[in-house]
């Protein structure tokens, strides 16, 4: 039995290179290899950068009887779509199978809008796929597998929902077979992932986790125990000498007692294993307090994304945040105080946001002093599921067509600004990205030297510059934008000919700012006396030994650097 | 990036830095002639920090998209 599990690239080009490897293939990888099925390739063709002909094109080559695809979110369809009707015009006779969120919450629009898919797994997919490899092993007929719809007599056929995982312990590790192209082909932006639990207590509603998870009627959140997580990140520091981990954890603490308990054993299993590591995690603001800064900070925490989402506090009803904007602001202060670099997640754009609510969000974004570019041109999507999803669906405020939505803003000068700005200010993204890299050059140096006083202290200053240079950039970009909202209240651009003149006229301005930001960083970054693209989180012994890993293993490697193993 | 290797003094570096952060006009005149800009600013360069200023400028690469589409803006909005 040959299996391939896949990713295609997105759908349309893309200047964000995907920078971790597909923890949904890794999992389901390593639930078929415990079930005995050796032969399973991990074809990871968005992080590693393969066109849709060249997958297929592989697929072909090693003649699997099963392939699964994952679709993280609907902007992979499209390829994907491509790749399976490609691969049957090649005269490929796998069971395809199409698995992630979309596919879940679609599978009729999925089943119908691709013929050449045989099946779409519904939600969690580790138990599905093993029993589905069994089945078209032993020729039993595969419609019978829970968890799956398939395309009947002019319907389509769904087969009962799985229960969800009740203990995430049993789990195997996921297969980490693309984390050596990770780590040496993006050794300043790539990202090892280690997912602690799933689900989320919380119920913000244009999330997809909730309503993902709610489901499979099992509880909003389920987590794995802090040893096991431990051992997890152990075996991946000792085997890859990579010591960065990022916490894929929707949030990773949960309030109360239960969740300063589980905290305690984590800060125990660190000290007693001696694992110093470098941790991102993701966290509501409302948990980010004194106590638990303290123990996150032991544990090696040195970045924390929270979802503020508005600058008002309407708007976070609206989004059923459960926080306000006094919270968001506390928290990101307490972070920086502590020196855990916050980092935002933010919808400047919504069916409900007003022009005011556009300049609260910028005041309230420009006040905490973080890098907010790609916050600021964020536009909220309608996820099917979700309440908010949901609701924009039944009441009809959406244009377009499965698998891309867009709603209908209350207020359509909202929808100009968005417009202007989506054709405009694509370099704020460009800006975003080199912020984030340089802001993570500096924090893997601080937390490497933390014990070499005057180093430290050197660049305990460098970052000090770095934000002041930050702040700068987005003070620019904040002028940028208020202009166009300005422009945009007084009543001036309203015709097709006022939008195309203000975007060429907001180009021109950005191009110019962005050569400003670009001196600005490439100076920070050139020349400061304690940087150097040299720092990076793997360390020269484990290089060494990864070398010698690729010299005298049976890994297999392809023209484009692909490791490809057990098979 | 510029793939640079020489490092200036730590006060020259300073001085530098703390104009970009807080001197909109220098800002721009670097981005135009860092080498002029700082000379003009009564900053002493000396002779491997002039060429390497200089070489700095003459390497940047300014490229990047005009527009997006916005759900990629979503999809890249982790921390990461």
């Amino acid at each position: 039995m040959r299996i391939v599990l896949a990713k295609c690239p997105r759908a349309y080009s893309s200047h964000f290179q995907e920078n971790s490897e597909s923890l949904a293939l890794a999992y389901l990888a390593a639930s078929l290899r415990r079930a005995g099925y050796r032969e399973v390739l991990l074809l990871d063709g968005s992080l590693t950068r393969l066109s849709v002909s060249e997958i297929a094109g592989r697929i072909m080559k090693l003649g699997p009887d099963l392939v699964g695809f994952t679709i993280s979110d609907s902007t992979f369809l499209e390829s994907t779509f491509q790749c399976a009707a490609q691969l049957r015009r090649l005269g490929s006779r796998s069971h395809i199978i199409l698995g992630g969120y979309t596919p879940s919450f679609q599978h009729r629009e999925t089943l119908f809008a691709c013929d050449a898919i045989d099946s779409v797994c519904r939600f969690e997919g580790e138990e599905t796929i093993v029993d589905l490899a069994r089945a078209l092993e032993e020729r039993r007929d595969w419609r019978k597998v829970t968890g799956i719809a398939y395309r009947g007599s002019g319907s389509v056929v769904t087969t009962p929902l799985r229960r969800a995982l009740r203990n995430l312990d049993e789990l195997p590790f996921p297969s980490r077979d693309n984390v050596l192209y990770v780590i040496e082909n993006m050794p300043e932006t790539g990202v090892v992932g280690v997912s602690g639990s799933r689900g989320c207590y919380a119920d913000c509603s244009f999330c997809s986790i909730r309503a993902f998870y709610d489901a499979e009627n099992g509880p909003p959140i389920r987590f794995r125990s802090p040893k096991n997580i431990a051992d997890e990140i152990e075996l991946l520091v000792h085997t890859y000498g990579w010591s960065e981990i990022q916490l894929v954890d929707d949030v990773f603490v949960v309030p109360g007692q239960a969740g300063m308990h589980r905290l305690t054993q984590f800060v125990e299993e660190f000290r007693r294993r001696q694992l110093r590591v470098m941790l991102s995690i993701s966290e509501r603001a409302c948990n980010i307090v004194d106590e638990t800064c303290v123990m996150l900070r032991e544990m090696g925490v040195r970045q924390i994304l929270i979802g503020i989402e508005a600058g008002s506090d309407d708007l976070l009803n609206y989004y059923n945040k459960r926080t306000t904007i006094r919270q968001n602001q506390h928290a990101i202060e307490l972070l920086q105080s502590m020196e855990i670099d916050p980092a935002v997640s933010f919808i400047n754009f919504s069916p409900a946001t007003t022009l005011e609510q556009l300049r609260q969000n910028l005041d309230f974004l420009l006040r905490l002093r973080v890098n907010f570019l790609q916050g600021l041109l964020n536009r909220f999507q309608i996820y099917p599921g979700t309440p908010l999803g949901e609701d924009i669906l039944r009441s009809g405020r959406f244009v377009g067509k499965f698998p891309k939505y867009d709603y209908i803003p209350d207020d359509p000068r909202t929808d100009t600004i968005y417009k202007i700005v989506s054709q405009s200010c694509g370099l704020f993204l460009t800006t975003a990205f080199e912020l984030k890299r340089i802001e993570r050059q500096l924090r893997r140096l601080l937390f490497k030297t933390e014990d070499e006083g005057a180093r430290s202290v050197r660049l305990r200053e460098a970052r000090n510059q770095f934000q002041r240079l930050q702040q700068s950039i987005m003070e620019d970009a904040g002028r940028l934008f208020r202009y166009v909202l300005d422009s945009v209240e007084a009543g001036s651009i309203k015709s097709d000919a006022e939008v195309l003149d203000c975007v060429l006229h907001l180009r021109n301005a950005v191009r110019h700012h962005f050569g400003i930001w670009h001196s600005q960083l490439a100076f920070f970054e050139t020349f400061h006396p304690d940087l150097s693209r040299s720092d990076r989180c793997i360390e020269s012994d484990s290089r060494a030994w990864i070398n010698g890993l690729h010299e005298g293993s049976d890994h297999v490697r392809t023209n484009d650097q692909n490791v490809i193993t057990h098979i | 990036m510029s793939e640079l290797t020489i490092k200036m003094s730590s006060p020259t570096f300073d001085e530098i830095a703390n104009l970009l952060a807080t001197s909109p006009e220098f800002r721009e005149a670097f981005a135009v002639d860092p080498v002029v800009a700082v000379q003009d600013a009564g900053i002493r360069l000396g002779p491997e920090e002039t060429d390497a200023l200089s070489r700095l400028a003459s390497s940047r690469k300014m490229d990047g998209p005009e527009g997006f589409d916005d759900r990629l803006v979503l999809c890249s909005s982790s921390g990461y």
